[in-house]
């Protein structure tokens, strides 16, 4: 393993961790129910890291595109059936991140939100264009290491550390109504669907072909998984644990996607509501790209087209279309003036109901002999991806009971 | 003149503020319906009172407080249109719509917690 990669490969995935979806929930979940959430953050990072490792493997062993893969494995119709279903909740996740991007802009800038959507889908569209993969992924991830000033933040205000560890013990506060509990159990949905969003496993595959991976990278793509992913979380946790140390005596359950800035802004003053907005931008403009990314990368692999950007543009010229064209709907979703907070929503509601499709094919691929060879999942690989599995079954169709239940996680 | 214009901005909040507390015992299955609405105002309130206080600390820059400002009352606009007649919280978001974008944050604070009470009050109903 090459140190410097290896120190690349983790700062990128730290940095490119937390989204809007994972800002929003993480924020209000504190304010409503303090520490009390902090385990389902740990658990759904442990089975982020679970897939992301083996979708990684897959892409270095049987170096065959994740979506190419599922055609074969389950046939045409229901194949079709996951790309449908990915393409519409990478879309819905794609425009929550434009809209949440073209917000801190305007909060950074004072111009319009629209402009800024504007703005904001050029920038993403040339730098897709101009940079190589490995830059694309780089540049964004290491810029949105800004986040890290949540977790200074964090530790300026000085919160009850033992408070916090207790909070990685799985719990259901004591007391709840049943709406409350109903409540509780929406925002525990909502977070393992925010932490393991499907475009994370399409992209980051996707990405180790993009970089030609191998055996010889199974170590790094390990590593990267299972540190940069824990890191990564840790950021989300610090914004859960000020959320319910700084929000929650104000009465706030931030409502406003700039409401989380205050968490920084407080403890830090003005220098900390830059950065923090900086970072937030540069995370969520990354997650953009990824979601758009990992949409054409679906659909060329599914159709058997060239694809990747470590060609030029023009070399892969319907993969190319694709991802242009899919930031332009994007964009058209966020022009309408829908509400970015529900379209954070709608993100995370969809995308738990695509998580088994994604998971399923994952999952079989991983354990199959006649691809992976001796690279194949092992005992706890398969125990782990399984137990998962059914975890995400049981959150998909607890999903839209819940969305109902409780008005959005409104009450 | 801007004194003249925060007094009177002050008696309309008290004449708003009152009515809704008095309103708080007698609840209709309406007032039910309003609850993740009242939850949602009560928050974006206590989110518009921070950005105020931290504001007149010099702590904000002033493309962050505007736009905050203009998303929260945009969106105490909207919350209200959907609050059903005679909701209990009707008094105390037109006192919050009545309000300027640089309202003094004790004055939006005040409200924000008459709207808690509210939902305290709808909850345990």
């Amino acid at each position: 393993m090459n140190p410097l990669e290896l120190t690349l490969g983790i700062l990128t995935a730290v940095g490119g961790f937390v989204d809007i979806s994972e800002l929003v929930f993480a924020a209000q979940a504190g304010s409503s129910y303090g520490y009390a959430l902090i385990w389902v953050f740990a658990f759904a990072t442990i089975g982020i890291m679970v897939m992301g490792e083996m979708s990684g493997r897959i892409a270095a062993v049987a170096k065959q595109p994740v979506f190419n893969l599922i055609r074969h494995r389950l046939g045409l119709k229901l194949g079709l059936v996951t790309l449908v279903a990915s393409l519409i909740s990478n879309l819905i996740t794609c425009a929550a991140e434009v809209g949440g991007a073209a917000i801190v802009l305007h909060l950074l800038t004072g111009a319009p939100i629209m402009l800024m959507a504007v703005v904001m889908t050029a920038v993403v569209i040339a730098s897709i264009w101009v940079l190589p993969f490995k830059w694309i992924e780089r540049t964004y991830g290491l810029l949105g290491l800004f986040m890290i000033v949540f977790a200074v933040a964090l530790v300026k205000i000085n919160p009850p550390w033992g408070e916090i560890a207790k909070g990685l013990v799985p719990q259901v506060p004591a007391g709840l109504s049943t709406q409350e509990l109903l409540r509780f159990a929406y925002f525990g949905v909502a977070i393992v669907s925010a932490v393991m969003f499907p475009y994370e496993v399409y992209f980051y595959s996707s990405g180790g072909i993009e970089e030609d991976w191998g055996p010889k990278d199974l170590p790094l793509n390990r590593v990267t998984c299972i540190v940069g992913f824990a890191l990564g979380s840790l950021l989300a946790i610090s914004i859960l644990s000020s959320s319910a140390q700084l929000f929650a005596p104000l009465n706030m359950d931030p409502q406003l996607p700039g409401s989380a800035v205050l968490e920084v802004e407080l403890p830090m003053g003005r220098l900390g509501l830059l950065l923090a907005l900086l970072g937030i931008l540069f995370a969520v403009a990354g997650a953009a790209i990824e979601t758009c990314l990992a949409n054409a990368y679906s659909v060329a692999q599914f159709f058997g087209w060239e694809w990747g950007r470590h060609k030029k543009p023009w070399e892969a010229p319907r993969f190319t279309l694709v991802w242009i064209a899919l930031f332009l709907l994007a964009l058209a979703i966020v022009l309408t003036g829908i509400d970015v907070m529900k379209l954070v929503e709608f993100a995370v509601l969809f995308s738990v109901l695509v998580l088994p499709l994604t998971y399923l094919p994952l999952l079989l691929l991983a354990s199959d002999r006649h691809f992976m060879q001796e690279h194949r999942n092992g005992v706890l690989a398969n125990g782990l991806g399984w137990f998962y599995f059914v975890v995400i079954i049981v959150a998909a169709a607890a999903a839209i009971p819940l969305f109902l239940l409780t008005s959005g996680g409104q009450g | 003149m801007e004194r003249a214009a925060n007094v009177s901005v002050n008696a309309q909040m008290k004449a708003a503020i009152l009515p809704a507390l008095a309103l708080i015992g007698g609840c209709s299955s309406g007032a039910q319906a309003d609850l993740s609405t009242i939850k949602e105002m009560r928050s974006v309130a206590a989110e518009w009172a921070t950005v105020n206080r931290e504001a007149a600390r010099g702590h904000l820059t002033t493309a962050y407080a505007a736009g905050m400002r203009k998303a929260a009352r945009e969106q105490i606009a909207q919350q209200a249109q959907t609050l059903t007649e005679g909701s209990p919280a009707a008094p105390a978001a037109a006192a919050l719509q009545a309000l300027p974008a640089d309202a003094a944050p004790e004055r939006i604070a005040r409200v924000a917690a008459a709207l808690k009470q509210i939902e305290t009050k709808l909850e345990s109903a």
